[in-house]
């Protein structure tokens, strides 16, 4: 063990705001996740109404009701994923959360009106979303409206440590097979 | 020694003439005594005492200041001799030869010891004795140097005084949290290379154990990645907005230390691979950049 001037412990990303490219990363795999799990559904519930009902048949829904349906299913996803534990799917991969603006857990209205005020983000192409980029508190147009922000939340440290003791676990696995080899090619030359 | 009986008292005729005079002397005192203590005892001496004492009472008067005179002027002339003449007397004694002719032993057989003892004022003996000077004089290093403590030492029977000892009582009065508390414990851990403990120690082969997988491993990656990717964005955004970023907020208050400017962004502008030495040089980048800012997290 050695001693060192000044290591900080609490060196981490985590509670930092976090940047633009990770949240829209966290944000394509929450789409494409609640999109498969939705055509998932349409499949599992086509193939179910198929065996009930004989012969092939097609699941075709009103456009107004699959609009419908696919809209609650997408507000059930984030509002209920960021009232609980202020991540999403994608988020948590990302080790990003969704917090109120001083910190604190978002609770299920905010996380409400900001699953509402998502949309908005996209449908000015892109615009709100980009405004993280400007806003000293990183906050999107949806964070605006809602009132939270978006922070790190895996501890870098953490991740250090992980790299360091798998890096000592290979070296120490390579060490022993150096030697088994060696032992090996001694026995060989006697 | 002679005594006056003795052969060799008579052979010695200055002496024995002396001694002759004396003895007749005190024979005629003595029976003077006798005469006068019959006369004495009759009423006509009586009387004859009486009519003497009347008729020299002035010169008894006289003598008694003649005495008087003696006492006040004789006493200090003889003082003052006495004192001229003890100095050359005790040289002239061999003490030496006295001080064997005594028997000491039989001496202290008479001596009381508790009685002289209980007849000392201890309190008062002590409060004269300057204990201060006395250490001083002492020379204690001299003293330890001939102390064999090694042969002190291996003379104690350790597991005799551990055997006797209750550990448990001991223990029982030790007021741990008070100790705990006065720990420093958060000073002892920052003083703790923590890479060098998980590197060089099992702690990180049980962290390795623990913590194996892929998918850690890939998350970690992508983690790292999305972060210096977020850095390098923001950073160039700082520079076009010709923004301070040590002046922008570094997290929600709750979350991190208020007040605290935010860190510079990663200087790495390539895409870190955890897998690699090279993710090691990112964190350590992110970390060494964050450390005059970055908070406690929660």
């Amino acid at each position: 063990m050695t001693a060192v001037d000044t290591p900080d412990l609490s060196v981490s990303q985590q509670g930092h705001y976090a940047g633009v490219v990770t949240r829209l990363v966290a944000l394509i795999i929450d789409q494409t996740t609640a999109s498969l799990v939705l055509a998932i559904a349409f499949v599992l519930t086509e193939g179910a109404i198929d065996v009930v009902v004989e012969g092939e048949y097609q699941l075709e829904l009103p456009p107004w009701l699959a609009a419908s349906v696919s809209a609650v299913w997408f507000f059930i996803y984030y509002a209920y994923s960021w009232a609980a534990s202020g991540k999403t799917f994608g988020s948590a991969l990302l080790g990003l959360r969704v917090v109120a603006t001083d910190g604190s857990p978002i609770g299920p209205r905010r996380a409400a009106i900001r699953t509402l005020a998502l949309p908005l983000s996209l449908l000015t192409f892109g615009l709100g979303f980009l405004l993280a980029l400007v806003q000293r508190q990183r906050k999107a147009l949806q964070d605006v409206i809602a009132g939270t922000v978006v922070v790190y939340d895996w501890d870098a440290r953490s991740a250090r440590l992980r790299f360091l003791a798998a890096q000592r676990d290979q070296a120490t696995t390579a060490g022993v097979g150096a030697a088994t080899t060696a032992t090996v090619e001694s026995a060989r030359g006697d | 020694m002679t005594t006056p009986n003795s052969p060799e008292h008579d052979e010695r005729s200055d002496e024995w003439a002396v001694d002759a005079v004396l003895g007749a002397a005190n024979r005629a005192a003595k029976t003077a005594g006798t005469v006068g203590s019959a006369i004495g005892s009759s009423a006509p001496a009586r009387l004859v005492t009486g009519l003497t004492r009347r008729l020299t009472r002035p010169l008894a008067h006289e003598g008694a200041e003649v005495r008087e005179q003696l006492e006040v002027e004789t006493l200090p002339a003889a003082q003052r001799m006495i004192r001229q003449a003890t100095p050359r007397v005790m040289n002239a004694i061999d003490v030496n030869s006295l001080l064997e002719a005594i028997d000491l032993n039989a001496l202290l057989e008479h001596v009381d010891m508790d009685r002289l003892i209980a007849q000392l004022d201890m309190e008062k003996l002590l409060d004269r004795i300057d204990i201060g000077e006395i250490i001083d004089r002492v020379d204690i290093d001299a003293i330890v140097g001939r102390i064999d403590i090694d042969a002190i030492v291996s003379k104690i029977d350790i597991d005799a005084i551990v055997g006797g000892m209750d550990i448990n009582a001991i223990v029982d009065k030790v007021d741990i949290n008070g100790i705990v508390d006065k720990v420093d414990i958060e000073g002892i851990v920052k003083k703790i290379d923590i890479d060098a403990l998980v590197t060089q120690t099992e702690l990180g082969g049980i962290i390795a154990k623990s913590t194996s997988g892929i998918a850690s491993s890939a998350l970690d990656s992508v983690r790292s990645q999305g972060v210096g990717l977020d850095g390098f964005v923001h950073r160039w955004t700082n520079r076009i907005l010709r923004r301070d970023p040590t002046k922008l907020p570094v997290g929600p208050p709750l979350l991190v230390r208020p007040g605290l400017p935010a860190a510079p962004a990663p200087t790495t502008d390539t895409t870190p691979q955890l897998g690699t030495g090279e993710t090691v040089t990112t964190l350590d980048q992110l970390e060494g950049a964050r450390s005059d800012s970055v908070g406690t997290p929660r």
